[in-house]
């Protein structure tokens, strides 16, 4: 199982961040307190999932898509000081 | 030729049935542990909240002074945001058999004779003795391994899993002039 893939990782009771970085894994966003989303080796990812301090090391994709369409919301309502449109 | 056969059948010993079953039974329990893997996170993307500004507005006023408001923020779970469990499934496995077969004979013979005679006042004696001993040493070393590569490839999630998002822009529009 090579190549990196991006996991869920939650701590049991602290954040799992040690843990990921001493499997050779990243920290790409921090979704919480005991929540981050990590980068690491696939079978690494695997593996991690069975250590007593991790309550789930699940495989995870980002669909940007969706996350575009979610944050669509913050797109600029078009109106400008001339009163035109920007071309939202 | 003897050891020919005896070659051949140490590859027909080759438990390869029982290696492939074994291996297709271990794929699939390795298969189910993978999918309960990302079921189980598949739950808690969906379960797991996080908070989201949708929007803000930036009010550039006539005399260029800038001000943003923003809305309040909503709570939406991490698979609304677009964080997807992936699938993985095994394609492709592979069982490699390898074997080193040494077989060695050798052969070992040896003949000691002796003969003895005696003559003596009409009466002669003769005696011949002789000692055959055959040594055969066979050897046989037999180094086998097996090697067994298997594939994983990421599948597209169930179509249901996926919530379906449909966006409705209240939002009125600016007046075109």
């Amino acid at each position: 199982m090579g190549g990196a893939a991006s996991f869920l990782v939650v701590g049991r009771q602290s954040s799992p961040e040690s843990l990921v970085q001493a499997v050779g894994g990243q920290v790409i966003a921090r979704l919480g307190e005991r929540r981050v989303l990590a980068v690491m080796p696939v079978a690494a990812g695997f593996g991690l999932g069975a250590h007593p301090q991790i309550q789930l090391c699940g495989p995870v994709s980002i669909d940007f898509k969706r996350l575009a369409a979610v944050l669509g919301g913050q797109q600029s309502t078009g109106e400008t000081p001339e009163g035109g449109k920007d071309g939202r | 030729m003897a050891d020919e056969m005896n070659v051949g059948q140490e590859l027909l010993n080759v438990p390869l049935p029982s290696m492939v079953a074994r291996l297709g039974t271990g794929m699939a329990i390795a298969q189910r542990q993978l999918d309960q893997v990302s079921v189980e996170t598949a739950r808690w993307l969906a379960q797991e909240k996080v908070s989201i500004v949708p929007g803000y507005t930036q009010t550039i006023a006539a005399d260029g002074s800038v001000a943003y408001t923003q809305a309040d923020p909503i709570e939406l779970s991490l698979l609304q945001v677009g964080l997807m469990p992936t699938f993985y499934q095994f394609a492709e496995a592979t069982i490699e058999v390898s074997m080193d077969i040494k077989v060695t004979t050798a052969t070992e013979t040896s003949v000691s004779a002796k003969a003895e005679a005696k003559v003596g006042f009409s009466v002669w004696s003769a005696s011949i003795s002789s000692e055959v001993s055959h040594n055969r040493r066979m050897g046989r070393e037999v180094h086998g391994t097996s090697r067994l590569i298997t594939r994983l490839v990421t599948v597209p999630p169930p179509p249901r899993l996926e919530p379906v998002l449909t966006v409705i822009d209240q939002r009125t529009p600016p007046a075109e002039e």
